[in-house]
């Protein structure tokens, strides 16, 4: 009974996978609210090398893997596909459950499968020195991790209240040689207006992600080596580096002869979810017949049914059409949970992919997710992510249904990182601080109260 | 005042752990999809320059009547501003903070 399906080092994958290529309705490009046209490859030149550039708008279908990009893989690629016997046995389910382990990365998930090529070919393109922001600080390690393998300087505006919360990642940021520091920061002119309105600011990625940009766009100017910009998720080229995920699976699920019914990931930016399914839904759009789920990393329960109600107002996506536009006053959830894919900051790629019938998004609840995540690391041993939490409950909801439709089913699972530096979290659900209960109205009256006396924000 | 909120059903989760307890909402905490890890209400209300982030709806919808608390204590187009507003593509959001920091750094 094999647990553990590897590849030989010489298996891995030697292209990405470019979806872009077969997109039932190809991603029309944003226009520049300056020029009224498509956004052009120079609009971005300020941030990020034209090499990457060229990749976010490429729609040739295989992107060849630089040999320096394969030798700095190799440290922890290819990945084990594991075969879930454990919980397999304990849900008791007519399911085999396979999940991709993206935790054996030296940064502990998936986001190095980006970071190595970004700062290759920042390297390749001259580059001295790499901003970003980061929340918990995933991102952030892992172009830490990236750029102390290429030798190029990294700095990482954190979110205050992060860079506060959580500590360990920080230190992994410092120990690969990172400089990362508390954003807003006195560093840029973003961040000082920031602390000028208000020097206790708690800060917000979008503050983070201003200053970052900012470094970058000011490096020269400012005496710094030549800076430019790295994004962890949503843009095109994340996506296409993360297909190496799906890539070994394919080659994996083959190897033991079996291929999935459904593939499961967690999709925040979707970058993880994509790496494992885009190929997958290479065949889907080719006519296998296969469900891919994307799990909203957010408590949305009506995003399924209300997914017909988003749409792009026009054919370049610059004027969403939701009924958010208009309902103002008589905003209701449903409308913002159907926007939730586009709303919650996912890619263009698999916002368009949902579109098309190809994924089928789904949600799940928060305190499901941690207790999924505390059902897998009893019965598979390893401790999830929370994101990767939010797909493990998926599974299991999966494989409950199998056993009550009386069909077996073959589970593909994204394992994306382990969660050894998230244990906080563990902690604030094991002591009933993390809410996602619907609470009767009468005690959320009576709890209301509290802010009696609050300031009101105003603008 | 009740000094904590309750749950109509106080038995613990099938892992043992009991459900949540919380003395004012904006104590609430759960995991910002955002940061990627859990925080306090407090945060999300006050998340963008002062007003609320714009995910704060959907992500408390569940836990309380979130949009009714929004529309008590904020002006109407405060409320649109933070909510109804449509939200950029990532490349678009990009252009524009680059222009925002050519902006902020003239180069004379």
């Amino acid at each position: 009974m094999t647990t553990k399906i590897m590849l030989r080092e010489d298996e891995i994958p030697r292209e990405w996978y470019n979806i872009a290529a077969d997109m039932p309705t190809p991603l029309q490009p944003p226009l520049n609210p300056g020029t009224r046209m498509p956004l052009a490859p120079e609009d971005l030149a300020p941030v990020f090398p034209m090499n990457l550039i060229e990749q976010e708008m490429s729609v040739e279908r295989w992107i060849k893997i630089p040999d320096d990009v394969l030798d700095k893989y190799l440290l922890w690629r290819p990945t084990p596909l594991y075969r879930a016997h454990n919980l397999e046995k304990y849900l008791n389910c007519p399911v085999k459950i396979y999940y991709k382990n993206e935790g054996v990365s030296p940064a502990g998930s998936h986001k190095p499968n980006t970071a190595i090529p970004q700062v290759y070919y920042n390297k390749v393109f001259g580059v001295k020195r790499i901003a970003t922001e980061t929340g918990a600080g995933q991102w952030g390690s892992a172009l830490a991790f990236a750029c102390a393998l290429f030798g190029l300087e990294a700095k990482v505006y954190m979110v205050r209240v992060s860079f506060e919360q959580k500590p360990y990642r920080r230190l992994m940021m410092n120990t690969w040689g990172a400089t990362c520091i508390p954003s807003p920061s006195s560093e840029t002119a973003s961040g000082r207006q920031i602390l000028a309105q208000d020097p206790n600011s708690p800060g917000s990625l979008g503050i983070a992600i201003s200053e970052a940009v900012e470094d970058a766009v000011t490096s020269q100017e400012q005496g710094r080596p030549f800076t430019k910009y790295s994004l962890g998720s949503v843009l095109n080229h994340v996506l296409l580096h993360q297909t190496v995920i799906g890539l070994e699976a394919q080659k994996q699920m083959e190897s033991v002869g079996d291929y999935p019914d459904v593939i499961i990931g967690c999709a925040g930016g979707g970058s993880n979810f994509s790496g494992i399914a885009f190929p997958f839904i290479r065949d889907k759009i080719a006519g296998k017949n296969l469900r891919v789920v994307a799990v909203e990393p957010t408590s949305c329960p009506t995003l399924t049914k209300g997914r017909f109600l988003y749409d792009f107002g026009d054919a370049v996506q610059l004027t969403p059409l939701l009924p958010m536009h208009t309902l103002g006053h008589c905003f209701v959830p449903a409308p913002i949970h159907a926007g939730g894919l586009r709303y919650h900051g996912m890619a263009p790629l698999v916002s368009q992919l949902t579109l098309d019938g190809l994924i089928e998004p789904r949600s799940v609840r928060q305190l499901e997710t941690y207790e999924a995540g505390v059902t897998w690391a009893r019965t598979e041993g390893f401790i999830s992510a929370p994101e990767t939490n939010h797909a493990i409950a998926m599974v299991i909801e999966e494989a409950k249904r199998a056993k009550e439709e009386g069909k077996e089913k073959t589970i593909l699972l994204a394992w994306s990182g382990h969660g050894l530096v998230d244990l906080a979290s563990y902690d604030a659900f094991f002591q009933g601080k993390l809410m996602d209960y619907e609470l009767p109205q009468e005690e959320i009256d009576e709890s209301l109260k509290c802010l009696d006396g609050f300031p009101k924000p105003t603008r | 005042m009740s000094d904590r909120v309750s749950h109509e059903n106080d038995s613990p989760l099938p892992c043992g752990v009991e459900k949540p307890v919380s003395t004012c909402i904006q104590q609430f905490r759960r995991r910002c999809p955002k940061l990627g890890h859990d925080l306090e209400f407090a945060y999300c209300e006050r998340e963008n320059a002062g007003m609320p982030c714009g995910k704060a709806l959907v992500c408390w919808n569940e836990a309380f009547d979130v949009r009714r608390h929004f529309l008590s204590c904020l002006a109407a187009e405060d409320f649109e501003e933070c909510f109804a507003k449509p939200v950029q593509p990532k490349a678009l959001s990009l252009l524009h903070l680059i222009e925002r920091a050519k902006r902020l750094n003239p180069k004379d």
